[in-house]
């Protein structure tokens, strides 16, 4: 007798499904692409395309299935190029400025990243 | 690759660890449905989600209609209800003014401020240092959390999400009310500094009365849409939320419609319930310096309350003037409280709590990295903002006067309204970009914190980190979720915790373990943990989860359908048998503190009375016995009877004293 309140919801438009497809489409790192900004934007520019990014990806506003993995690679990229020191880190390197493991979602040789500690609690084979 | 999943706030649809919810209909719903002619019409409306602010002492519940919110008001046209839930010796339950009423009288048995005890276990120290305060019974339930006892009936206790429970189906009751249909789908409010479990409680308060809660949003959140919505301006806000028992301070950065959260702080159990508290024990004080007897006040539930009641009338009287009149009389026996407070004593004896705010306040400003001359605007919500000093602390803090615009008592539910026509889509050009307030991390070895996931992270949000064994050959790992900002898990809160198993033997540090956080819009909190080499399958145990079980969710549904009633007519009829009982009450206490100068036939009078009118009284409760007309003539007759009784006895009493006078040598 309840209709779920999704069901009634707003669904998407086919501009917010090309949105998320293109957002999905990029690498992860790749933060300029994603948030449709060159890399000599400026602070206010980045933050202004983010915003309408948001607004259109956000999955409040957007019921792709999607559209949640969408706005996280969004906001990972805002994290990034909104934050001086971060932006600058990602400009040298190119990589996550966060990830403290390997560079660039690279796998090989980054070993178990000790510097997080390991976990107690476990208990070792008798 | 393994998850648990456990919701920081209700998701709208899924299969998964869904609460059963109760299909049931208010009465007015069920009459509406059976006029047959509206139904269609009712069928064609977009779905409606209500606002409903859940206050530690008022709640409030707003719609948006046409893209304008506004508040609904109640039966008796308040538009915010007490956060107050009364249980009567008859096993009926009242709620908001009702029950606020008769707290004189039953004090036990009436729950107040219980927001303050939600989803905290019975040993914190803030539930501890309560217990002292409360005219009710905190006890400790099974699974470790303060619950309330009552000590009418068998003695039922009840969680504190029950009482919310009670006080959010009043909500939904005034909404349907006003909308003429039923509501569903509810925004519910919480404090930004609310942790996983207390958001857990509140949405199974909901839950519990059968309301679809779409979204738990944080109060000041709220109200700066209530603002923004207004003012359509974008800029840098700061937002001092002083509530009824939370302290919430959240700075936001609006921008065409984006409502971004930058940081959020705060104290979840600081507000006017301690402002209260410092002042009834001045007034206790202040009294027992006069007091001419030997009783212990403090142990007078009855006269505490009047006092409780006195000093926040007092409080709120002195944000309008800078003096006022603290008096109750006869409050044991023939002595009296009455004495002037001026409004910088209050200022003074509560200065330690309003500079309890200044922390967080700091701390938001530089976690959004910003000054605090950045902020372009600020807003005060709660009721507690309208004293005038708190006004002048923050005008000083920012070195700019608050924006007085919003109403403190309606902003949040408002808010709340507006995001749930975001959320329905009837209103398309807003978005909140909300944040997860507290740090979320693992335990690692040696008891160690381990951020993941830093607070004021916008959600939904994914976050990886790799992790190792601590211990040469450790074959599996247990992965314990905290939340907080402590760097040692004990002083966080445990939110939930898994196991990875069958982790093949290698020497410490080698594994990789790779976990990962997912938090989506409605702050549903899913964290996997993964054995990168093997990749293996293992088996994951949940051990627990904070709140309660899906069968003791059950079992409390159940009960809260038996032993609630909200026939207002019932209510009103008990509140005059309250009435009467007081009355009763107050006749035998004069027949006893009189009864060397009353007549025997006067007593036996009196008590003939008495005895009939208790029976009136317990028949009444009982159901017996239903006539508003007699109950009122009965109030009359024995408050005239008694005092015409006291009234000689006051003579009898004064001609003895001349007799003895007299007959005293100089």
């Amino acid at each position: 007798m309840t209709v779920p309140l999704a069901t009634k919801m707003p669904d998407y438009s086919l501009e917010q499904k090309q949105e998320v497809e293109r957002i999905m489409s990029i690498e992860a790192t790749d933060y300029y692409t994603i948030l449709k900004v060159e890399k000599a934007a400026t602070e206010t520019q980045i933050k202004k395309s983010y915003r309408k990014l948001a607004m259109k990806l956000h999955p409040d506003k957007n019921k792709h299935p999607q559209s949640s993995d969408a706005f996280k690679k969004i906001a990972k990229a805002f994290e990034v190029l909104g934050d001086d020191k971060k932006r600058n880190f990602y400009d040298q390197t190119g990589a996550d400025p966060d990830s403290r493991g390997g560079g660039g979602g690279g796998s090989a040789g980054a070993g178990a990243d000790m510097a997080n500690g390991g976990f107690g609690g476990g208990r070792a084979s008798p | 690759m393994f998850s648990i999943t456990f919701r920081q706030s209700l998701r709208t649809t899924g299969s998964t660890c869904r609460i059963p919810r109760l299909p049931r209909l208010s009465l007015p719903i069920r009459r509406f449905y059976a006029s047959g002619s509206t139904i269609k019409a009712a069928v064609h409306k977009p779905v409606k989600v209500i606002g409903i602010d859940l206050g530690t002492t008022n709640s409030a519940v707003a719609v948006v209609e046409g893209e304008m919110p506004r508040i609904l008001e109640n039966s008796q046209g308040d538009r915010t209800t007490p956060s107050i839930v009364a249980f009567t010796t008859r096993g009926d339950v009242l709620v908001g003014a009702t029950a606020k009423r008769q707290a004189v009288v039953n004090s036990e048995n009436t729950f107040y401020a219980t927001k303050r005890l939600i989803g905290r276990k019975f040993e914190d120290d803030e539930v501890q240092n309560d217990i002292s305060h409360l005219s009710y019974k905190v006890v400790k339930h099974e699974n470790g959390d303060a619950w309330l006892q009552t000590t009418v009936g068998e003695n039922l206790s009840y969680s504190p999400s029950q009482i919310g429970g009670f006080v959010l189906k009043e909500m939904k009751h005034v909404a349907e009310t006003n909308l003429n249909s039923e509501a569903k789908n509810a925004v519910i409010t919480v404090p930004a500094y609310f942790n996983d479990s207390q958001r857990q409680a509140t949405k199974t308060a909901g839950e519990l009365v059968g309301l679809n809660v779409v979204r738990i949003v944080n109060e000041p959140t709220a109200a700066s849409l209530a603002y923004g919505m207004n003012q359509k301006k974008n800029g840098l806000l700061a937002v001092y939320d002083l509530g009824g028992g939370t302290f919430d301070i959240s700075v936001l950065d609006i921008d065409d419609g984006v409502f971004e959260v930058r940081s959020t702080n705060g104290d979840t159990h600081l507000g006017g319930e301690d402002f209260d508290n410092v002042l009834v024990k001045y007034i206790v004080g202040k009294f027992k310096d006069s007091q001419k007897g030997d009783e212990d006040i403090t142990k007078n539930r009855m006269a505490m309350q009047r006092i409780k009641e006195a000093a926040e009338k007092a409080k709120i009287a002195l944000s309008h003037v800078h003096k006022t009149r603290i008096q109750i009389p006869f409050i044991v026996k023939d002595e009296n409280i009455d004495f002037e407070l001026a409004e910088s004593e209050l200022d003074e004896m509560t200065m330690h709590l309003i500079k309890k705010t200044m922390e967080p306040l700091k701390k938001a400003i530089s976690d959004a990295d910003l000054k605090r001359s950045d902020i372009d605007e600020v807003i005060m919500v709660g009721g507690m903002t309208r004293m005038p000093r708190i006004r002048r602390m923050v005008g000083d803090f920012f070195n700019k006067k608050p924006n007085t615009e919003v109403n403190p008592d309606e902003a949040v539910a408002i808010g709340a309204a507006i995001q749930g026509a975001v959320l329905s889509g009837e209103v398309k050009d807003v978005l909140l970009l909300d944040v997860t307030p507290l740090t979320l991390g693992i335990e690692t070895y040696g008891g160690l914190f381990s951020p993941l996931i830093p607070r004021n992270t916008t959600v939904p949000c994914k976050i990886q980190t790799t992790y190792s064994t601590a211990v040469d050959g450790q074959n599996s790992i247990d992965v314990n979720v905290y939340q907080g900002e402590r760097p040692l898990v004990r002083d966080n809160k445990l939110i939930g915790k898994f196991k990875l198993t069958d982790i093949p033997p290698k020497p410490k540090g080698v594994p990789k373990i790779q976990v990962s956080f997912d938090i989506d819009a409605d702050g549903i909190i899913k964290v996997s943990a993964l054995d990168k080499d093997s990749g293996k399958r293992a088996s994951i145990t949940v051990f627990g989860k904070t709140g309660m079980s899906q069968a003791e969710v059950e079992q409390l549904v159940k009960q809260s359908k038996k032993t609630t009633k909200e026939d207002q007519m019932t209510l009103n009829y008990l509140k005059h048998v309250n009435n009467l009982e007081l009355i009763v009450f107050d006749s035998e206490q004069a027949i006893n503190d009189w009864s060397r100068f009353i007549l025997e036939e006067e007593k036996e009078s009196l008590g003939r009375k008495l005895s009939i009118v208790k029976r009136m009284i317990s028949d009444s409760r009982s159901g017996d016995l239903f006539d508003v007309k007699l109950i009122k003539a009965a109030q009359v007759e024995l408050k005239d009877e008694t005092m015409e009784i006291i009234q000689n006895a006051g003579q009898r009493s004064r001609d003895a004293r001349k007799k003895v006078q007299s007959h005293e040598p100089n």
